[in-house]
């Protein structure tokens, strides 16, 4: 960027603190006048910038360093090569602040003037030091200065992960509106990681963070590195969106009576026993923690097609009104609460990171049945779950207790394990029966059905055809179909001319139609046998023990009842799309062969293990017949088996087909066309016209506002409304700009902003950096505790934004969201059940608002110790607005022997005595002190754990002002909600547009803030206001 | 005022607090491309944790100094190899940040502060990287070991993400199916047709745009011709067989311990194989290594309590044993390309950018085996302001020992004195 010209017309070298040689030592008026023109540079760099304090300049400032340096640092001595008197009095380049800011460290150090020399008058020093803090600082800011516009912005991973969603139409959990980008975390602090998710960009390094935000122009960048990952995620994004099987056989599954078959895993006594007695039904009877989520049995792998479902449950409940009132709760008054939701069977399962709740249903209660559905996308590998959300504790629900107190004369001991070790362990199934003989007598849900019903709507799916089109390639069907995407991709109407170089990809002998033949095997039908072979038997000349057929069906080995020692026969018919020569595949274990009109194809005879093996086979266009003969001998036994024309897609002939794992990373077997378009698609989307945010001259175009606003709200790109709008010209409109705001908040990719917002603006991002570990903080990670301290800080945001209530509730208020973990973990509160957030009353001793929230608290310590520097440095800076001084350079951190019992307040009082801290610190410390009764979790604490000693959470403020704890720190927040909504807004403005706002921002902003003070400074207003502010429509 | 007076304030120099340089130069050296490297090659290994260490017992006292100087307790393991470290103090990168100082280590620049420097933050081994371009399969590995290792920065300030060990050992030694090769070799060849479309894009894109912008899209540019040019360096080595792997592949150890030297051994093997000649290794600790119970952070602010400051010692004591247990296996490794023992070419640096667990960022821990330099010596460079030198002094050093012509690397001033090679 230019330097900032802070006194036009004035060359630097011939202004100097000091007097320039030849003018000779010491001459008084020319000294004054020298430091009265260095005072008025920096008076004007003072309007220029950004110094909102406006400290005055102290009265002896030349005659300060006269008294005290020149003698050694002037025109005859120069100490350490180091000469001040000609010392240039701007700050208009590095070097000159580069020495100005050695002489601060000098006097913040106390190491200038040497002790030998009389001591400068403290308060001159402190006004000194404070004063070129100032300064320095704001030279520093101006340096930063993006003339007040955003730089060119690139995609940042989520903004790109969204986008990559909203373009091609992918599905699935990787790309919920509003979930945070993968990374790796550490589960069980063991040192092995697991990735939080398997969106495409999870390789992705975390993004360039400036203050917390993660969407600033100039500070997010590229490099070949990102660059390779960029075109790899592209590439596995558009094969995401690329579905060339045929219509996928997804059947309804139905499951009623009991789900769960054989034993279960960690399943209450009662529910175990309930399944052996009363077949027609699951039983629930205990809430959440260990038991109580039914999956079942055959969903354990999770759903086989990633598919749009319709989830229906059956339910009842039952006796809210019981006889054991003592041991377990009534529900005459709560209600029964049924909770469905959803995990990645193969990320952790239902108990893993990826479970979440999907809905929340309130039953009578009177025994009735009750159905339940909604719909929603399960992605391959995930399955429904369901939880009765404020069902008992499973402690209290002991059946051993149950028995001895209501039926004590059945009541027996537990057998010695070694006398009657079958009576040991059947001992709670056996009370259990007890308990049960004349049917359950307490609260409990009764699930009758659950059923997944597909929805496809259309097959192939819209992000293939949004792709491909027809599948019939022809040049004119492909141009259309590029210029379209690209259009999108780029946001904004294109000139064919850009569109070109795109086309050069597409090769015209590539522009064939694709040709799949159908999945599975039509009219299949099976015969099972039993045997011990070692190779392929004579099939015909034995007697199947079980024969079947399915109208179109897939090769699955659990026809078999047996699981080894068998062999199948399966034959039908396949019918070939065209002429031409067609590829089969097959990895069997053990021996197979197949046959296509009789003639073998593929054979891979004997005992081994699944090893691929393919064959390749001229057929005519039209119906085949096909018949495929297998044996297994010992365990473990497979068989896949797929086919296709050759350079073109395999369909599956098997239930189980070949990894899809080699599919994601390459475009192998893939048909021309697809190959060729998804060439000109990855381009399009390596393109800079779709990484980064275009936005040209001062004054953004429609298309331009067009993307603000989404990726403001979004953080991903323009919906088609949006888009329209744009060319209608009406994005300027004042009322179409806040009907808009009004619609996009109230869609669900809403939730971008919901979670990344308040994660910039209070420094979330911190959570998890330095997560505590160990001792009494191994339920962190055992619990997983972190995401849903996160999720209550975002929860909290949310509630304010949809109810569009004042942001004073993020101060104060009567209320705070608990679910059972924390409420147990953090508050030592009982009874709150269940994992969803409720709202509840706020604990006294600390009261509601969101900046005491454990998630807070904890992104505020380190994992280890509280410092109230951190905390008082973060009020000030994400809270009030008024950042600090960053502290001088050389400054050590405190000493930490803490052997001899110091509290860190005696340590930050020594710390304050010292001049040079006590400017800033006697700001900072005492805004920090009230929050040391939470710990680095965020537990209310009266006692230090390590001394014991007691927590004091009093401070006296720099103007004098006492606080004792923090219920009177929120008050003198509220007090001060003028800067509190001052903050928010510059934050959320610089979320809005991606740059640091600066000094001529000013003045919108405080428009901002008295429009929204007029109205109860309501948090959705401030939405509106920045969405339609001056700063956010342009560049 | 004299112009020539040491600052610590270097960072400002060079390319000035308001400058956004774009970054115009191609990113890969000449001499990688044409293939030839001087001789003889070097190569080098970082080893690091993420908390700094416990100095009372890992510098030895001030006073100390040249050879003579009793070996500090944590580094006792070394004392066998006395004559071929080099212990430094006083050295640091000149500011302050706690565990910001971490990343900093292999660059001495901030990352925030990296657009003030011509190639950024860019990491020593980064650097190594760059300079040997396809010489080796890997350019450079950035390996941890139940720890973030967040050593390694691109020019352009981009964090390379570590591997683990089984990773980096089945890459090095595991020949891909015939097919995922073909199929690589078709990515390389299809996304190379794609960056040339990109590239062709700078023209139309550019028009309106202000300088800023300009900046931006220059270094989104070349990003296109750096990657394109390392996939075409890339492909060579689709062909090339792969070493083979002399042992089989490791375990994942149960605690740091068994994994630590496992690293150190595949390590060993890395070079040996000449699979890459840049690498850094972090690791860390997890709850039950050598008997303890608790977390490394914790352990780090020990606040000077005994059995706090017993652990740390262990875990750093430890560290340092398998930097000697790496000298030990290089020096019984025959070097073939330069001759001599791989040792003698390999500068192992131990050091992380915060001094101790309770945020100090001054007189960095930093002790440097091998390379070929004078070795054998603790010490002491100025401790008051002013005078202090710049641990970017150090990288350079080794950089040049590399065979690397450049005299400045991040804020260095110089070679560090007093360190001289053979």
């Amino acid at each position: 960027m230019p330097v900032q010209v802070l006194f036009p017309g004035w060359s630097g070298h011939s202004t100097f603190i000091g007097t320039e040689s030849k003018e000779g030592r010491g001459g008084e008026k020319s000294v004054n006048r020298k430091i009265c023109l260095f005072v008025l540079v920096l008076g004007i760099i003072q309007i220029v910038s950004l110094s909102i304090l406006g400290e005055q300049k102290p009265a002896k400032f030349g005659a300060y360093f006269k008294t005290h340096c020149f003698e050694c640092h002037g025109v005859d001595e120069q100490e350490g090569e180091v000469r001040l008197d000609n010392l240039p009095i701007h700050l208009k380049d590095h070097e000159n602040i580069e020495l100005w800011q050695m002489v601060l460290d000098q006097l913040n150090l106390n190491e200038m003037p040497p002790q030998i020399k009389p001591r400068p008058d403290e308060e001159e020093t402190r006004e000194v030091i404070s004063f070129l803090t100032d300064r320095l600082s704001d030279a520093y800011e101006n340096s930063k200065s993006t003339n007040r516009q955003t730089v060119l912005r690139r995609l940042n991973r989520y903004e790109l992960r969204n986008t990559l969603r909203d373009l091609l139409f992918l599905k699935g959990a990787d790309f919920e509106p509003g979930a945070r980008a993968a990374k790796l975390i550490d589960n069980n602090g063991n040192g092995s990681v697991e990735r939080t998710g398997t969106d495409p960009l999870r390789f992705f390094p975390e993004d360039e963070k400036d203050e917390g935000f993660v969407n600033i122009g100039n500070h997010l960048v590229m490099s070949d590195f990102l660059l390779k990952l960029t075109m790899d995620a592209v590439e596995e994004s558009l094969l995401r969106a690329t579905h060339l099987g045929p219509f996928p056989l997804v059947k309804e599954q139905r499951f009623s009576g009991v789900f769960i078959k054989g034993k279960g895993q960690g399943e209450h006594p009662v529910e175990t026993v309930s399944r052996e007695e009363e077949p027609d039904h699951e039983k629930l009877v205990v809430g959440y923690e260990r038991y109580g989520r039914l999956v079942p049995t055959d969903l354990r792998r999770g759903v086989e097609h990633g598919a749009r479902y319709e989830i229906t449950i059956e339910a009842s409940a039952h006796n809210p009104i019981h006889s054991w009132e003592e041991k377990i709760p009534l529900y005459n008054e709560q209600g029964f609460e049924l909770a469905l939701n959803m995990a990645n069977t193969s990320s952790g399962g239902i108990a893993g990171p990826t479970s979440r709740n999907l809905a929340v249903w309130h039953l009578a209660g009177n025994g009735k049945k009750e159905k339940f559905s909604m719909e929603v996308w399960l992605d391959k590998g995930w399955t429904p779950w369901i939880g009765w959300e404020n069902g008992p504790d499973s402690k209290l629900l002991r059946v051993d207790q149950f028995v001895e107190k209501y039926l004590p004369d059945q009541y027996f001991k537990r057998p010695d394990k070694k006398v009657d070790k079958n009576g040991h362990e059947q001992w709670y199934p056996n009370l259990a029966r007890l308990l049960m003989k004349d049917g359950y007598h307490g609260p409990h849900l009764r699930i009758h059905t659950l059923v997944l019903e597909p929805l496809i709507e259309s097959w192939p799916p819209t992000s293939h055809v949004n792709l491909y089109g027809t599948g019939k390639g022809g040049t004119e069907e492909v141009h259309q179909l590029v210029k379209r995407f690209a259009s999108r991709a780029f946001r904004r109407p294109l000139i064919q001319k850009e569109i070109d170089p795109f086309l050069t990809l597409v090769r015209s002998e590539e522009l064939k139609p694709i040709h799949s033949p159908g999945e599975g095997i039509q009219e299949m039908k099976y015969d099972v046998f039993e045997g011990e072979w070692s190779k392929l038997p004579d099939f015909e000349n034995l007697k199947p023990v079980k024969q079947g057929e399915a109208k179109l069906g897939l090769i699955d080995l659990s026809h078999s009842p047996k699981r080894e020692k068998f062999g199948m026969v399966y034959s039908g018919k396949i019918e070939a799309p065209m002429d031409g020569e067609y590829l089969f595949k097959m990895a069997s274990d053990d021996g197979a062969r197949i046959l296509v009109d009789q003639k073998r194809v593929l054979e891979h005879d004997g005992l081994h293990g699944a090893v691929l093996k393919e064959a390749k086979i001229k057929l005519r266009k039209g119906a085949h017949s096909i018949r495929v003969e297998y044996f297994a001998f010992g365990q473990p036994n497979s068989f896949r088996a797929s086919w296709g024309l050759r350079e073109q897609a395999q369909v599956r002939l098997s239930k189980f087909a070949f990894e899809e794992k080699a599919k994601k990373n390459t475009q192998d077997g893939m048909p021309p066309l697809i190959r060729s378009l998804m060439d000109a698609y990855s381009a399009i989307l390596c393109s800079p016209k779709f990484l980064y945010l275009e936005e040209d001259g001062d004054e953004l175009s429609q298309y331009q506002i067009a993307s603000r606003l989404s990726y403001f709200l979004w953080s991903s790109m323009p919906d088609k409304e949006l888009f329209s709008l744009a060319e209608k010209g009406q994005l300027k409109n004042q009322d179409v700009l806040e009907r808009q705001v009004e619609r996009m908040l109230a869609d669900e990719r809403a939730m971008a902003f919901v979670n990344h917002f308040p994660s910039a603006w209070l420094r979330m991002d911190k959570l998890g950096e330095m997560p505590p570990s160990g001792g009494d903080f191994q339920f962190y990670k055992n619990v997983k505790i972190e995401p849903m301290m996160s999720r209550q800080v975002t929860r909290y945001f949310e509630d304010i934004l949809r109810a569009n209530s004042s942001i004073e509730e993020f101060i104060s208020s009567e209320y705070t969201y608990m679910n059972q973990p924390l409420a147990k973990w953090i508050y030592k509160k009982e009874g709150i059940r269940g994992h969803v957030l409720r709202k509840v009353s706020a604990e006294p001793n600390r009261g509601g608002g969101i900046f005491t929230l454990p998630g807070l608290m904890t992104a505020t310590a380190n994992g280890v110790d509280t410092s109230p520097v951190v905390r008082g440095a973060w009020v000030l800076e994400n809270i009030l607005g008024t950042p600090p001084s960053p502290p001088p350079p050389d400054v050590e951190p405190l000493p930490t022997d803490t052997r001899k019992a110091k509290t860190i307040r005696d340590q930050l009082v020594l710390h304050r005595e010292h001049a040079a801290c006590n400017n800033c610190h006697r700001k900072i410390d005492p805004l920090g002190f009230p929050f040391e009764n939470f710990d680095v979790v965020g537990r209310w604490r009266d006692h230090y754990k390590a001394s014991r000693a007691k927590v004091d959470p009093s401070a006296v403020l720099s103007n004098g002002e006492e606080i004792n704890d923090i219920l009177a720190l929120k008050d003198l927040l509220m007090e001060k909600k003028e800067l509190v909504v001052r903050s928010l807004t510059e934050k959320m403005l610089t979320y809005a547009t991606g740059r640091n706002l600066e000094v001529l921002d000013r003045g919108e902003v405080d428009r901002i803030v008295e429009e929204l003070n007029k109205n109860d400074n309501r948090l959705r207003n401030l939405v509106h206001l920045v969405a339609t502010s001056e700063l956010f429509l342009t560049k | 005022m004299s112009k020539n007076y040491v600052s610590r304030r270097l960072f400002l120099k060079g390319a000035g607090v308001s400058l956004a340089l774009p970054i115009l130069e191609a990113s890969i050296p000449a001499n990688s491309m044409k293939g030839e490297i001087k001789k003889p090659v070097k190569r080098f290994v970082c080893l690091s944790n993420n908390y700094g260490v416990y100095q009372k017992a890992f510098f030895p006292d001030a006073s100390d100094t040249g050879i003579e100087y009793t070996m500090p307790e944590t580094l006792s393991s070394l004392e066998k190899h006395r004559k071929e470290i080099s212990l430094f103090q006083n050295l640091d990168h000149g500011f302050t940040g706690g565990h910001a100082g971490v990343p900093v280590l292999l660059s001495g620049v901030r990352p925030i502060l990296a657009h003030n420097y011509k190639q950024g933050n860019i990491s020593l081994d980064q650097k190594l990287a760059e300079y040997y371009g396809s010489a080796t399969r890997f350019p450079s590995m950035t390996l941890s070991c139940r720890e973030r290792n967040l050593l390694s920065f691109t020019r352009t300030g981009v964090q390379i993400p570590s591997v683990s060990m089984q990773q980096a050992y089945r890459s090095m030694f595991l020949e891909e199916a015939t097919l995922s090769k073909a199929s690589k070799r078709e990515q390389m060849t299809r996304q190379n047709s794609i960056l040339d479309v990109v590239r062709e894009q700078a023209n139309d894109f550019q028009r309106k745009l202000g300088s800023r912008d300009r900046t931006k899209l220059e270094e989104y540019f070349d990003s296109v011709r750096t990657l394109e040019k390392k996939i075409q360096q890339q492909e060579p080595w689709l062909d090339r067989p792969k070493p083979k792997a002399p042992v089989e592949e490791p375990k994942p150890g149960n605690g740091t311990e068994e994994q630590l030297r496992a690293m150190i051994e595949i390590i060993a093997l890395a070079l040996k194989t000449d699979s890459t000649r840049a690498i850094t290794c972090v690791s860390g600790f997890v709850n039950g290594d050598f008997g303890l119970n608790g977390g490394y952070h914790g352990f780090s602010h020990h606040g000077e309590r005994e059995e706090l400051v017993s652990a740390l010692k262990k875990i750093e004591g430890f560290q340092i044993s398998m930097m000697s247990y790496l000298i030990d296996l290089l020096k019984k490794e025959e070097d073939l390309i330069n001759g001599g023992s791989l040792f003698d070419n390999t500068s192992i640096l131990y050091g992380c950018g915060m001094a101790t667990g309770t945020h100090s960022t001054r007189n960095l821990p930093l002790v440097l085996a091998g390379g070929g330099f004078k070795h054998g010596e603790h010490k002491v460079y100025p401790e008051e302001d002013g005078k202090r030198v710049p641990a970017a002094n150090l990288l350079l050093s080794i950089l040049q020992s590399c065979g690397l012509e450049i005299d400045q690397f991040g804020a260095s001033t110089g070679t560090l004195s007093g360190l001289e090679w053979t």
